[in-house]
């Protein structure tokens, strides 16, 4: 069967892509396939997905209201819209997170943990890679991710006369799209430094806890932070590039420079996680120690 | 049991430290957050009769709840009947739903450790909500606010674990709780005081809410930690928190029995 040949060779000759990155995307796409028909299949938890997703995006917008109410309108120079605007865009990367790499990273400590890993292992992959190929993409989320997107725009377009040279500037936009791409990749980073740590502890599986505590701070305005831990989170552990760096940027409460510098920082904090997975791998026992 | 469960809970030091150090990273987020709303605060200072100083403490009172509230145990119970797994568990003797219980007030008293001492330093590092504090306790009177806050806050936890004992036993007659398990996390979000103040929805709202567990597992605690309910109120939410408790308790009884009677121990 022609879905169950990724490590074949007799792959079609005219892809010149090299050999690893095909057998990805094809197994890839037979993942997608497979869990979206999985979660057909249990349509009844899609529904409530769904649900949850919905009322947990509403709290959030209450919550940020709430807290722009009581300042009076603005909070440290972002507009109501702007806030909101942030909340969406951080409701973006969220579910984008959630939909294609919450299952392979957060499934990862229980993999290692009873042994699991040996089979991601043996895929001819980065383990990194076999294990997107061998988790479930949440398709359940991508209602909520365009309906994030949606009110980003809407609140987008809503505070644009205030700046309107700037956010009708194309580079702008790029630049913009480019930061919240980064923005997902620090996320995806921020839970891998979160669960390896499960390679060389028995049962870390608490690292989950870990990131939901912390992934939160990326969808405040940067300046509500005293100036040290700004900078932190713009250029150390650029936490704010979840959603407060690009909202930033498009609000022009951050200049280009700024937003340029964290996104570096960014870059490096992605790297810092692979290589401390890639270091942390080479600890892997192959033991079954749980379950 | 209590002993075995805490130490399970401490017992994995390198987990414990990075769960403390994240989840003061989180609250030092929120924390900084609703300062800068204050600081920003219209020249009314209020925002349907809570101050800037009140709506500070209630987000951390509110988020320090949630990390004391043990979530995962449905999904463990859960996972135990359909797995068959339970079946270990029913030849201890003595009851089962002990073992939960016990697993619950571990996992909340470990976490209390963690984040206690992070919680006692914010509040009485910054000068205005030590003040804030000091407002409340004066005016209700210090014993009696710390002891009512200790009540509901136990009450609430009471809730949170039978909800969620509820939400686990579903799994004898569900191959997957999932759904129950994300359809009630839905509406704790929406209803409970989690994510805003409760008593911000219309009373008549509230006073329906108030026969639910959700009031009680943060909504009550919350208020209650800032002196917006005390006195005579006070006492007639505690008296139907508990009611509601027993009530919910007796659901979770007779799940449990008509459950554990067609239990196969197969699993799947």
């Amino acid at each position: 069967m022609r879905s169950a040949t990724v490590n074949s060779t007799t792959l079609n000759s005219t892809d010149t892509r090299p050999p690893r990155e095909r057998n990805f995307w094809r197994a890839y796409r037979r993942a997608l396939t497979n869990s979206t028909g999985v979660m057909l299949a249990y349509r009844s938890n899609l529904l409530f997905f769904f649900l949850f997703e919905t009322f947990f995006l509403i709290s959030s917008f209450l919550g940020a209201g709430l807290g722009v109410s009581l300042a009076g309108g603005s909070i440290n120079g972002w507009t109501r819209d702007q806030i909101f605007a942030l909340t969406a865009i951080n409701g973006v990367s969220h579910q984008f997170f959630i939909c294609f790499f919450i299952s392979p990273l957060f499934n990862m400590p229980e993999y290692i943990w009873n042994g699991r890993m040996d089979y991601v292992l043996q895929k001819p992959l980065h383990p990194l890679l076999g294990l997107m190929v061998t988790s479930e993409i949440v398709i359940s989320n991508l209602p909520n991710l365009f309906i994030n997107v949606g009110i980003a725009a809407w609140f987008i377009a809503a505070t644009a006369p205030a700046s309107a040279a700037h956010v009708s500037s194309a580079p702008v936009w790029l630049l913009f799209a480019a930061l919240t791409v980064l923005g997902v990749a620090v996320r995806y980073a921020l839970a891998l430094f979160c669960m390896t740590p499960s390679f060389y502890a028995e049962r870390m599986i608490q690292g989950e806890d870990g990131f939901w505590s912390i992934v939160g701070t990326g969808r405040f305005p940067t300046n509500v932070f005293p100036r040290v831990v700004e900078r932190i989170l713009l250029y150390v552990i650029p936490l704010s590039m979840m959603a407060a760096v690009p909202a930033g940027y498009l609000f022009e409460r951050l200049d280009a420079t700024q937003a340029a510098l964290a996104g570096v920082s960014s870059f490096v904090f992605l790297g810092a996680s692979l290589l401390f997975f890639n270091r942390a791998l080479k600890s892997y026992q192959s033991v079954n120690s749980g379950m | 049991m209590l002993a075995q469960q805490l130490s399970v809970q401490l017992g994995y030091r390198l987990a414990f430290a990075q769960v403390a150090v994240f989840e003061a990273l989180g609250l030092a987020g929120t924390l900084f957050y609703w300062r800068a709303a204050a600081s920003n605060g219209n020249s009314a200072g209020s925002l349907a009769g809570y101050s800037t100083a009140s709506i500070v403490v209630y987000f951390i009172v509110a988020s320090s709840h949630m990390t004391l509230e043990e979530s995962g145990l449905s999904r463990t119970l859960s996972m135990d009947i359909r797995t068959g797994k339970l079946a270990a568990s029913l030849v201890r003797p003595f009851p089962f739903l002990l073992q939960p219980v016990a697993q619950g007030l571990a996992y909340s008293l470990s976490r209390l450790f963690m984040i206690g001492p992070v919680l006692l330093l914010i509040f009485a590092g910054i000068p205005q909500l030590r003040d804030f504090f000091v407002g409340v306790a004066q005016r209700e009177g210090a014993l009696t606010w710390i002891g009512a806050y200790a009540l509901s806050l136990l009450l609430g936890l009471a809730c949170n674990l039978v909800v969620r004992l509820i939400l686990g036993v579903l799994a004898f007659d569900m191959t997957q709780t999932w759904g129950p398990e994300l359809l009630f996390m839905s509406i704790f979000f929406a209803f409970s005081g989690a994510v805003y103040p409760i008593d911000l929805l219309p009373a008549s709202l509230v006073e329906a809410l108030s026969w639910t567990p959700l009031f009680y597992m943060q909504g009550l605690p919350n208020l209650v930690a800032i002196g917006r309910i005390t006195g005579d109120p006070l006492s007639a939410y505690l008296i139907r928190g508990v009611v509601v408790l027993i009530a919910t308790t007796l659901v979770l009884v007779l799940m449990w029995r008509r459950g554990i009677r067609k239990f196969e121990a197969i699993g799947i």
